[in-house]
Protein backbone atom coordinates (compact mmCIF):
# COMPACT_ATOMS: atom_id res chain seq x y z
CA UNK A 1 0.00 0.00 0.00
CA UNK A 2 1.01 3.52 -0.75
CA UNK A 3 2.11 5.00 2.76
CA UNK A 4 3.04 8.38 3.47
CA UNK A 5 3.67 7.91 7.14
CA UNK A 6 6.93 5.34 5.88
CA UNK A 7 8.15 8.45 4.26
CA UNK A 8 8.01 10.77 6.81
CA UNK A 9 11.56 10.72 9.01
CA UNK A 10 12.06 11.47 12.83
CA UNK A 11 12.67 15.43 12.92
CA UNK A 12 10.60 16.38 9.36
CA UNK A 13 7.32 16.81 11.19
CA UNK A 14 7.95 21.21 12.37
CA UNK A 15 5.50 22.21 14.59
CA UNK A 16 4.77 26.00 14.87
CA UNK A 17 8.28 26.76 13.58
CA UNK A 18 9.49 30.45 13.45
CA UNK A 19 8.61 31.54 9.69
CA UNK A 20 6.61 34.34 8.56
CA UNK A 21 6.52 33.13 5.02
CA UNK A 22 5.85 30.44 2.25
CA UNK A 23 9.69 30.76 1.06
CA UNK A 24 10.76 30.45 4.36
CA UNK A 25 8.85 27.75 5.83
CA UNK A 26 9.78 25.44 2.57
CA UNK A 27 13.72 25.98 2.99
CA UNK A 28 13.21 25.28 6.93
CA UNK A 29 11.21 21.95 5.64
CA UNK A 30 13.77 21.65 3.23
CA UNK A 31 16.14 21.78 5.69
CA UNK A 32 14.58 18.89 7.48
CA UNK A 33 14.78 16.27 4.91
CA UNK A 34 18.44 17.13 4.68
CA UNK A 35 19.26 16.95 8.03
CA UNK A 36 17.21 13.56 8.19
CA UNK A 37 19.92 12.60 5.61
CA UNK A 38 16.94 12.17 2.82
CA UNK A 39 18.43 14.50 0.27
CA UNK A 40 21.91 16.07 -1.08
CA UNK A 41 21.28 19.53 -2.16
CA UNK A 42 19.08 21.78 -0.08
CA UNK A 43 19.28 24.98 -3.11
CA UNK A 44 18.46 22.36 -5.78
CA UNK A 45 15.44 21.11 -4.27
CA UNK A 46 14.18 24.46 -2.95
CA UNK A 47 14.71 25.35 -5.93
CA UNK A 48 12.39 22.75 -7.96
CA UNK A 49 9.76 23.01 -4.79
CA UNK A 50 9.48 26.78 -5.64
CA UNK A 51 9.38 26.54 -9.34
CA UNK A 52 6.60 24.67 -8.70
CA UNK A 53 5.00 27.16 -6.60
CA UNK A 54 5.08 29.67 -9.08
CA UNK A 55 3.29 27.73 -11.40
CA UNK A 56 -0.04 27.64 -9.65
CA UNK A 57 -1.07 27.54 -5.70
CA UNK A 58 -0.58 23.73 -4.12
CA UNK A 59 -3.04 25.09 -1.34
CA UNK A 60 -6.66 22.89 -0.75
CA UNK A 61 -9.56 24.55 0.19
CA UNK A 62 -9.50 23.06 3.87
CA UNK A 63 -6.60 25.38 5.21
CA UNK A 64 -3.85 22.97 4.08
CA UNK A 65 -0.96 23.25 1.38
CA UNK A 66 1.00 20.25 -0.63
CA UNK A 67 4.13 22.03 -2.19
CA UNK A 68 5.76 18.89 -4.10
CA UNK A 69 8.66 18.73 -6.66
CA UNK A 70 10.08 16.02 -8.46
CA UNK A 71 14.00 16.61 -7.98
CA UNK A 72 17.37 15.59 -8.82
CA UNK A 73 18.41 16.18 -5.01
CA UNK A 74 16.77 12.84 -4.03
CA UNK A 75 16.97 9.69 -4.81
CA UNK A 76 13.78 8.00 -2.68
CA UNK A 77 10.57 10.01 -1.89
CA UNK A 78 10.84 11.92 1.19
CA UNK A 79 8.27 13.91 3.11
CA UNK A 80 7.89 16.81 5.21
CA UNK A 81 5.35 18.00 7.42
CA UNK A 82 4.49 21.17 9.29
CA UNK A 83 1.97 22.18 11.82
CA UNK A 84 1.31 26.21 12.06
CA UNK A 85 -1.69 27.50 14.31
CA UNK A 86 -1.46 30.35 12.76
CA UNK A 87 -1.42 29.37 9.22
CA UNK A 88 0.50 30.48 6.04
CA UNK A 89 -0.70 32.85 2.81
CA UNK A 90 -0.09 29.66 0.09
CA UNK A 91 -2.57 31.35 -2.07
CA UNK A 92 -5.55 29.38 -1.57
CA UNK A 93 -8.39 30.03 -3.85
CA UNK A 94 -10.52 30.46 -0.84
CA UNK A 95 -8.44 32.84 0.72
CA UNK A 96 -7.32 30.44 3.55
CA UNK A 97 -4.23 30.51 5.43
CA UNK A 98 -2.51 27.43 5.28
CA UNK A 99 -1.87 25.39 8.89
CA UNK A 100 -1.25 22.15 7.60
CA UNK A 101 1.65 22.00 5.13
CA UNK A 102 3.28 18.61 3.97
CA UNK A 103 6.16 19.26 1.61
CA UNK A 104 5.76 15.97 -1.02
CA UNK A 105 9.51 15.17 -2.54
CA UNK A 106 10.24 12.45 -5.20
CA UNK A 107 13.23 11.89 -7.43
CA UNK A 108 12.81 13.03 -10.80
CA UNK A 109 11.34 10.73 -13.51
CA UNK A 110 8.93 9.31 -10.72
CA UNK A 111 5.93 11.07 -12.54
CA UNK A 112 3.20 7.68 -11.21
CA UNK A 113 4.81 7.86 -8.06
CA UNK A 114 4.25 11.52 -7.22
CA UNK A 115 1.03 12.54 -8.67
CA UNK A 116 -0.26 8.63 -6.65
CA UNK A 117 1.55 9.83 -2.83
CA UNK A 118 0.41 14.01 -3.45
CA UNK A 119 -3.48 12.56 -4.67
CA UNK A 120 -3.52 10.46 -1.43
CA UNK A 121 -2.38 13.31 0.86
CA UNK A 122 -5.14 15.35 -0.90
CA UNK A 123 -7.54 12.91 0.06
CA UNK A 124 -6.99 12.13 3.19
CA UNK A 125 -6.28 15.95 4.26
CA UNK A 126 -10.26 16.59 2.89
CA UNK A 127 -10.82 14.36 6.08
CA UNK A 128 -12.54 17.17 8.49
CA UNK A 129 -11.84 14.79 11.70
CA UNK A 130 -8.25 13.63 10.38
CA UNK A 131 -7.49 17.51 10.35
CA UNK A 132 -8.51 18.76 13.45
CA UNK A 133 -6.93 15.77 15.09
CA UNK A 134 -3.75 16.96 13.50
CA UNK A 135 -4.28 20.47 14.15
CA UNK A 136 -4.38 19.19 17.60
CA UNK A 137 -0.74 17.52 18.13
CA UNK A 138 1.59 19.02 20.26
CA UNK A 139 4.41 16.58 19.41
CA UNK A 140 5.69 15.12 15.93
CA UNK A 141 5.39 11.19 17.89
CA UNK A 142 1.39 12.28 18.05
CA UNK A 143 1.84 13.97 14.72
CA UNK A 144 2.91 10.63 12.87
CA UNK A 145 0.77 8.29 15.40
CA UNK A 146 -2.25 10.47 13.68
CA UNK A 147 -0.88 10.13 10.12
CA UNK A 148 -0.26 6.51 10.47
CA UNK A 149 -3.74 5.95 12.11
CA UNK A 150 -5.26 7.20 9.29
CA UNK A 151 -3.71 4.73 6.91
CA UNK A 152 -4.12 2.14 8.38
CA UNK B 1 -21.51 -10.24 -27.71
CA UNK B 2 -19.57 -7.58 -26.55
CA UNK B 3 -19.63 -4.13 -26.05
CA UNK B 4 -16.49 -2.72 -27.90
CA UNK B 5 -14.86 0.72 -26.66
CA UNK B 6 -12.59 2.57 -28.67
CA UNK B 7 -10.99 5.54 -26.86
CA UNK B 8 -9.30 7.68 -29.76
CA UNK B 9 -6.99 9.79 -29.20
CA UNK B 10 -6.12 11.69 -32.21
CA UNK B 11 -9.46 12.82 -33.55
CA UNK B 12 -8.06 13.44 -36.95
CA UNK B 13 -8.05 9.83 -37.43
CA UNK B 14 -11.86 9.61 -36.84
CA UNK B 15 -12.85 9.61 -40.51
CA UNK B 16 -10.53 6.79 -41.62
CA UNK B 17 -11.42 4.62 -38.33
CA UNK B 18 -15.69 5.05 -38.52
CA UNK B 19 -14.48 3.82 -42.27
CA UNK B 20 -12.51 0.92 -41.23
CA UNK B 21 -15.88 0.12 -38.28
CA UNK B 22 -17.75 0.01 -41.60
CA UNK B 23 -15.59 -2.25 -43.55
CA UNK B 24 -15.30 -4.29 -40.74
CA UNK B 25 -18.63 -5.06 -40.81
CA UNK B 26 -19.53 -2.80 -37.62
CA UNK B 27 -23.55 -1.86 -38.04
CA UNK B 28 -23.44 0.75 -35.80
CA UNK B 29 -21.86 2.78 -32.96
CA UNK B 30 -22.37 6.07 -31.09
CA UNK B 31 -19.70 8.73 -31.00
CA UNK B 32 -19.00 10.35 -27.76
CA UNK B 33 -17.20 13.19 -27.11
CA UNK B 34 -14.24 12.77 -23.84
CA UNK B 35 -11.91 14.13 -22.31
CA UNK B 36 -8.51 12.45 -20.86
CA UNK B 37 -8.44 12.51 -16.71
CA UNK B 38 -4.43 13.58 -17.07
CA UNK B 39 -5.75 16.58 -19.30
CA UNK B 40 -8.73 17.85 -17.23
CA UNK B 41 -6.15 17.14 -13.93
CA UNK B 42 -3.20 18.79 -14.82
CA UNK B 43 -5.28 21.83 -16.86
CA UNK B 44 -8.21 22.47 -14.46
CA UNK B 45 -7.15 21.05 -10.91
CA UNK B 46 -4.20 23.88 -9.71
CA UNK B 47 -2.47 20.87 -7.46
CA UNK B 48 -1.49 18.68 -10.72
CA UNK B 49 -0.65 21.70 -12.76
CA UNK B 50 2.93 21.01 -12.42
CA UNK B 51 1.10 17.81 -14.19
CA UNK B 52 1.13 19.68 -17.53
CA UNK B 53 4.87 18.96 -19.06
CA UNK B 54 4.08 14.67 -18.05
CA UNK B 55 1.35 15.02 -20.33
CA UNK B 56 2.37 16.87 -23.28
CA UNK B 57 1.99 14.87 -26.12
CA UNK B 58 -1.53 13.86 -24.95
CA UNK B 59 -4.53 15.25 -26.66
CA UNK B 60 -6.56 17.32 -24.26
CA UNK B 61 -9.86 16.11 -26.27
CA UNK B 62 -10.69 12.29 -27.68
CA UNK B 63 -13.32 10.46 -29.04
CA UNK B 64 -14.53 7.71 -27.46
CA UNK B 65 -16.77 5.01 -29.94
CA UNK B 66 -19.07 2.43 -28.72
CA UNK B 67 -20.84 -0.52 -30.47
CA UNK B 68 -22.12 -3.80 -29.50
CA UNK B 69 -21.03 -6.33 -31.50
CA UNK B 70 -21.75 -10.02 -32.18
CA UNK B 71 -19.30 -11.66 -33.92
CA UNK B 72 -15.63 -12.38 -32.57
CA UNK B 73 -14.44 -12.01 -36.13
CA UNK B 74 -15.37 -8.02 -36.72
CA UNK B 75 -13.54 -7.29 -33.63
CA UNK B 76 -10.19 -8.96 -34.95
CA UNK B 77 -10.99 -7.56 -38.21
CA UNK B 78 -11.25 -3.76 -36.58
CA UNK B 79 -8.42 -4.13 -34.65
CA UNK B 80 -5.77 -5.11 -37.84
CA UNK B 81 -7.42 -2.16 -39.43
CA UNK B 82 -7.45 -0.05 -36.68
CA UNK B 83 -3.46 -0.52 -35.87
CA UNK B 84 -2.88 0.33 -39.53
CA UNK B 85 -4.98 3.22 -39.32
CA UNK B 86 -3.08 5.02 -36.18
CA UNK B 87 0.22 3.19 -36.33
CA UNK B 88 -0.55 0.78 -33.73
CA UNK B 89 -2.45 0.77 -30.46
CA UNK B 90 0.85 -0.48 -28.72
CA UNK B 91 2.17 3.43 -29.41
CA UNK B 92 1.95 5.08 -26.61
CA UNK B 93 -0.79 7.82 -26.90
CA UNK B 94 -2.63 6.68 -29.77
CA UNK B 95 -5.90 5.32 -27.92
CA UNK B 96 -7.27 2.47 -25.94
CA UNK B 97 -9.76 -0.31 -27.14
CA UNK B 98 -11.67 -2.90 -24.89
CA UNK B 99 -14.46 -5.10 -24.30
CA UNK B 100 -16.75 -5.82 -21.94
CA UNK B 101 -19.21 -8.70 -22.57
CA UNK B 102 -23.03 -7.90 -22.87
CA UNK B 103 -25.47 -10.50 -21.51
CA UNK B 104 -28.47 -8.95 -23.15
CA UNK B 105 -29.59 -5.84 -25.79
CA UNK B 106 -32.18 -4.62 -27.28
CA UNK B 107 -32.55 -2.66 -30.51
CA UNK B 108 -29.53 -3.78 -32.61
CA UNK B 109 -29.21 -3.74 -36.15
CA UNK B 110 -28.61 -7.00 -38.18
CA UNK B 111 -24.62 -7.05 -38.68
CA UNK B 112 -25.38 -7.96 -42.06
CA UNK B 113 -27.49 -5.09 -42.77
CA UNK B 114 -26.25 -1.48 -44.61
CA UNK B 115 -24.85 1.36 -41.86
Amino acid sequence: MLSIYSKISQGCVLINPEVNDKASLIKMMVESLKAAGKIEDTDVLFRDVMKREDLSSTALDCGCAIPHAQSSALKTPAIAAALLTDGLDFNAPDGTMAQLVFLITVPENKAGLHLKLLSKMARILHNDDFREKLMSSDSEERFLELINKQES
Amino acid sequence: MKLLIFVLNNEQYLEKVLGAYVEAGVAGSTILDSEGMGRFLAYEVPLFAGFKEFMKGNRPYNKTIISVIRDQSIIERLKELIDDIVGGLDKPGTGIMFTVPVDWAAGLVSEEEEI
